[in-house]
């Protein structure tokens, strides 16, 4: 035994040598704010825009293989960049590698000139254009849809309004639908201790600071833990991509627009609507019950922010269609980034995408 | 705590949990998001005195506060809000207004007919 304990004693003292060695180099890059997972690694082209709505569309090398084009968006929180965050972990790059033709529709930063942009804006007049110039550029007739998070309660909320709409299919990626279970703060807005207006700023916006304050205050030690982290692996340069990657996406959230911020209290969390079927589009009630799109609903068992009973409640919402649910081992975050993100949950997503597409070639 | 840490980052992860479990019920109680609420309004209410008094004194100098700035600002995106959606309501009545080409002096075109050449008319090849 002794024999044996020595050589690894002596391993184990150079590998820490080693890694601190490189330890030391990171840390320097880090501290001069070194760049590890330059943002858009996959190039794209903005091939249709409405005030601050972008949508990409991603270059391919080879013509698309699978049909119908996919477009995925988030709600308005985040940054559309969640969907091509880092080389060797970007949705968008999986996509394509399984033959489809990918675009991203990034609903842009709001200033004080969005402050009264509505649902409607998005939902009846941004994304329906947008579908419509995904089915142009891809020359197809339809598209699928992948929302994520509040992304996946805007698709549904905007088919219901919108059935007509050419959507063949629909994914949602931990997509809260029954907001009695989001937490204190919705609590809090459901029961009207938070008042709206309290939280807009002075242009009539929820400040990003705001969004990203009220996701930190979930884990006070969140930042320690992320250091020590760091720490741990800061000589690790693949470990350093999805850390900086993931850091950046996690504090940068933008403004919400201050009219839809008031409808989606008002519908989604107070009338709790999805749940209730009592959601409302210009001025008109909706159905949810008409949407017969086949849908996948993706749940995180470990998501801390869209708990499994608010995302697994969209089987009992949607009457109309076939809803499949995929539980996947994973949080809020880790769902779509991360090795076993790339290697078994997002495979998993695209296999049923795959499943209900139609290969061309 | 996996076993295959270093032993800094077990001891790291049990006090880690041993502060972060009470906080995060501290965090996720009703009183904590009432005491943040009451901490923002006061904060607002104090924010709101200062620029009256402020207010109060720049436009005793006839000089605009930064409520009347914002206050314009908020005039202005309505306005452009406005714009926006009168231009959507145009496009969808006459979608092919968008499509015409804006004419810039010496062009040849006025509108849809093309101007032909003087003594060319359109009614003699008729």
């Amino acid at each position: 035994v002794p024999d044996l304990a020595i050589p690894s004693v002596l391993d184990g003292a150079l590998r820490e040598i080693e890694r601190t060695g490189l330890r030391a180099r990171n840390g320097i890059k880090y501290v001069r704010g070194g760049e590890w997972a330059p943002l858009g690694p996959t190039p794209s082209d903005v091939v249709w825009a409405r005030g601050k709505t972008r949508l990409r569309r991603y270059r391919r090398d080879t013509p698309a293989r699978m049909q119908p084009p996919v477009l995925a968006f988030l709600g308005l929180v985040g940054r559309a960049y969640v969907f091509d965050l880092w080389k060797g972990n970007s949705i968008v790059q999986l996509l394509l590698d399984a033959g489809f033709d990918v675009f991203v529709l990034d609903w842009g930063e709001p200033d004080h000139e969005d402050a009264a942009n509505t649902l409607e804006t998005y939902l009846q007049d941004h994304l329906p254009q947008a579908i419509a110039a995904v089915c142009s550029e891809a020359e197809a007739q339809e598209v699928s849809v992948i929302g994520y998070c509040m992304g996946g309660a805007f698709a549904v909320h905007a088919l219901a309004a919108q059935p007509e709409l050419p959507v063949r299919n629909l994914v949602t990626i931990a997509t809260p639908f029954d907001f009695a279970h989001l937490g204190p703060v919705i609590d809090a807005l459901r029961d009207g201790r938070i008042a709206c207006r309290s939280m807009l700023d002075e242009y009539g916006n929820v400040p990003g600071s705001l969004v990203r304050q009220s996701f930190k205050s979930r884990k006070p030690t969140g930042d320690l833990v992320r250091y020590a982290n760091l720490w741990q692996n800061l000589w690790n340069d693949e470990y350093m991509e999805g850390y900086q990657a993931i850091g950046r996406w996690l504090h940068d959230h933008v403004p919400v627009p201050g009219a839809v911020f008031e409808q989606v209290v008002e519908q989604w969390i107070r009338d709790n609507g999805f749940v209730t079927d009592r959601l409302r589009l210009g001025r008109r009630r909706v159905r949810l019950e008409q949407i017969q799109v086949p849908t996948l609903a993706v749940l995180a068992e470990r998501d801390d922010i869209c708990p499994e009973p608010s995302t697994a409640a969209i089987a009992e919402i949607l009457t109309g269609g076939s809803v499949d649910l995929m539980r996947l081992d994973a949080g809020h975050a880790s769902i779509t980034s991360g090795r076993r993100a790339v290697k078994v949950t997002l495979p998993e997503i695209f296999g049923w995408l795959a499943r209900h597409s139609e290969e061309t070639a | 705590v996996p076993a295959d840490q270093p032993p800094w980052r077990r001891v790291f992860d049990g006090v880690e949990r041993i502060v972060g479990e009470p906080l995060e019920e501290l965090v996720a109680s009703r009183r904590f998001i009432d005491v943040a609420l009451f901490k923002r309004q006061a904060e607002r209410a104090a924010r709101g005195a200062v620029d009256g008094a402020a207010g109060t004194f720049l436009h005793f100098l006839n000089v605009p506060a930064r409520t009347d700035v914002r206050q314009l600002s908020r005039q202005v995106a309505a306005l452009g809000a406005d714009v926006r959606s009168l231009s959507a309501e145009v496009g969808r009545l006459a979608p092919d207004v968008g499509d015409r080409k804006v004419l810039e002096p010496g062009d040849d075109e006025v509108g849809d007919r093309r101007v032909l050449p003087s003594g060319d008319d359109e009614s003699d090849r008729a």
